[in-house]
């Protein structure tokens, strides 16, 4: 057992983290804050200021206010889809043996080997005008005319939502590996239904890692940037693609640095809100 | 220390760090940033190649969008550059020297100087191609040439007209002309027109790439292009004809100059020289289809006639007001995202 005192020595180990850190994460992040209160000059790229203005623009001007509305919708719809679908996935490999769990969770995890533009040019093919969807469509004598599926938002929640699929997916596994599968049947053999056994037994233990999926999937989803810009287009605009535009074809990085500034403290609020909501549930539950 | 100081002193440390063109660049080194594609094809066999055939010199090539490459050149003013060349639209060219980016060149290295069409000579750079954005339709769907550009706003056309990112000044110059715009400023008279535009289901297309698998594939019957995109189209066999409506074309010219921190200027300028060289010139008119704006280049008479424009046409051109729109360009663009795209 480690005592207080090599519990500091080995507090060195995190050392080369902490640098790595400070410096990809922190010192950017410092600078990116700073940034944010400039001033946009033409030609200059900012100049030193202290001035709101920045955040002021984005959430009065009606088109970032779509911007910053669309964004969330959209993660939080793509993080719902990829919780839908995963939650009935993570419990099919619960009831697999070992060889075809091994199998599915390869399965699973092939689109992530797959580089992300690959797999949003993959959509295009199957939503374009012309793309599967709307050949298999025309042939059984559905449509006449090609639908439009690309572009929508529809389409963006899909492209997004299963691609994080194997998050959500993994992420309720590992916490469901550690709920005993007799929980259930004993509430069962003690005439609970099925679904109130899942209700008030089974998924209060695998909460936590419901939550963490949907909080991994939405921050995934609000840092997008190469599926909103296939998939999306000019159509369904999300918050990643413009900091990119402002940053390299505006040249506002101040206005830029107020954006990224936006996207980091709303992921950040929401995971915290909907970790510290599920902390307290679990305190709540404890004093019962 | 200022922010932007600081933000200096971290990217040449990291351009240093990782031994990049910043870190010590000798005369045998010379950094060119052009846009990519059969561009750059072209720029590499008839400019590259036969400057570094001599050994004496080692080009690197950094491809990359007109936007991003001003991006980059405003945000190294004041170091060290990494670029001792670049290309640029004129409009783009005009916004970088009036940025005081660029270097006002010394007329007397250009050897071929004097057999540039006057038209398109600049202090602060050296043109290499010209055409014109004119309009471009496809004749199986669009049955009748289009007189003028009201063709766009047609509800016969209704979401088959695309429009290429990067053209917003000219689209929004021939918007302007929808409400009676006849001047070469006031292009803000088109912005209402450009909306309904939008609102009949216009779409914007990224690259050119983006927006010719749209006409290959019949998604686009009707967009604003360069006569030279149009003939590389035509000459890989999708069928589209172009025209200069009554309103007119907006002509367009690709440049090469020097920024003032560029650190290989003897280099630089032997590159510039390399543009004029008529093989170069006669390499992008047959190659990619663009105009030579040398008096003296070579280029058969069928290609003259499928990238070329007529006196008459040549009349027709707009007369660009490059500071108006330089000085316009971020307010437009910032516009275009807002409500066109």
């Amino acid at each position: 057992m480690a005592t207080a005192g090599s519990a500091g020595r080995l507090g060195w180990l995190a050392a080369p983290t902490s640098l790595v850190l400070l410096l990809a994460f922190v010192t950017p992040m410092a600078l990116i804050l700073r940034y944010s209160a400039n001033e946009f000059v033409p030609g200059e790229l900012m100049r030193d200021a202290l001035t709101p203005a920045n955040y002021a623009r984005f959430f009065t001007e009606p088109f970032f206010q779509r911007l910053f509305v669309t964004t969330l919708l959209v993660s939080f719809a793509s993080a719902a889809l990829a919780l839908l679908a995963g939650l009935p996935t993570a419990f099919a490999l619960r009831r697999l043996s070992a060889r075809w769990r091994s199998l599915l969770i390869t399965l699973l995890l092939f689109p992530l080997l797959v580089v992300t533009v690959v797999r949003a040019a993959g959509w295009v093919a199957i939503f374009g005008d012309r793309g599967v969807l709307n050949s298999a469509l025309t042939a059984l004598g559905i449509v006449s005319e090609p639908l439009t599926f690309l572009y929508t938002p529809a389409a963006l929640v899909v492209a997004m939502g299963s691609a994080l699929l194997p998050y959500t997916v993994l992420s309720i596994d590992s916490v469901l590996q550690s709920v005993p599968q007799n929980l259930e049947e004993a509430a069962m053999d003690l005439g609970a239904p099925p679904y109130a056994a899942f209700w008030h037994v089974t998924l209060p233990l695998i909460l936590p890692g419901i939550v963490t999926g949907f909080v991994v999937s939405f921050i995934l989803s609000m840092d997008a940037y190469a599926t909103p810009l296939l998939i999306g287009g000019t159509n369904v605009r999300m918050m990643s693609p413009m900091i990119y535009v402002q940053v390299s074809e505006l040249q506002n990085w101040p206005f830029a640095s107020a954006i990224s500034v936006v996207l980091i403290t709303t992921s950040i609020l929401i995971s915290g809100f909907l970790t510290v909501s599920l902390n307290r549930r679990k305190w709540l539950a404890g004093q019962a | 220390m200022k922010t932007r100081s600081l933000f200096g002193a971290l990217l040449s440390t990291a351009l240093a760090l990782a031994g990049g063109p910043a870190a010590a660049q000798d005369s045998s080194r010379l950094t060119v940033a052009n846009v990519g594609g059969t561009y750059n094809e072209v720029v590499q066999k008839s400019i590259v190649a036969p400057l570094q055939s001599g050994g004496k010199l080692s080009i690197t090539t950094d491809v990359g969008t007109h936007a991003v490459r001003l991006t980059k050149l405003v945000t190294e003013r004041g170091q060290p550059g990494t670029y001792d060349v670049v290309q640029f639209p004129d409009y783009f060219m005009h916004q970088a020297n009036a940025y005081g980016l660029m270097q006002n060149l010394d007329q007397s290295r250009i050897k071929r100087w004097g057999d540039v069409v006057p038209a398109f000579r600049r202090a602060y750079a050296v043109p290499h191609i010209f055409s014109a954005a004119v309009l471009v339709y496809d004749p199986a769907r669009v049955q009748e040439e289009p007189a003028s550009y009201a063709v766009f706003w047609d509800p016969k056309y209704k979401g088959r007209v695309g429009a290429l990112d990067f053209m917003y000044p000219q689209w929004l110059w021939m918007a302007s002309t929808q409400a009676g715009n006849t001047s070469n400023r006031d292009f803000d008279k088109g912005w209402e027109k450009l909306a309904a535009l939008k609102q009949a289901g216009l779409r914007v297309f990224p690259t050119q790439e983006a927006l010719d698998s749209a006409i290959k594939s019949g998604q686009v019957w009707l967009t604003m292009n360069y006569r030279a995109r149009a003939a590389q189209l035509e000459k890989a066999g999708i069928k589209i004809r172009t025209v200069v409506p009554k309103e007119g074309a907006y002509p367009v010219s690709f440049s090469f100059g020097i920024p003032k921190n560029a650190r290989n200027k003897e280099g630089a300028y032997a590159y510039l020289n390399q543009i004029l060289a008529p093989a170069a010139q006669k390499a992008a008119a047959e190659r990619i289809y663009y105009a030579p704006v040398v008096s003296d280049a070579q280029v058969s008479e069928e290609i003259e006639r499928t990238i070329g424009f007529t006196p008459e046409e040549v009349k027709r051109f707009i007369d660009v007001d490059f500071e108006y729109v330089a000085k316009s360009s971020p307010a437009w663009r910032q516009r275009w995202e807002e409500q066109v795209k």
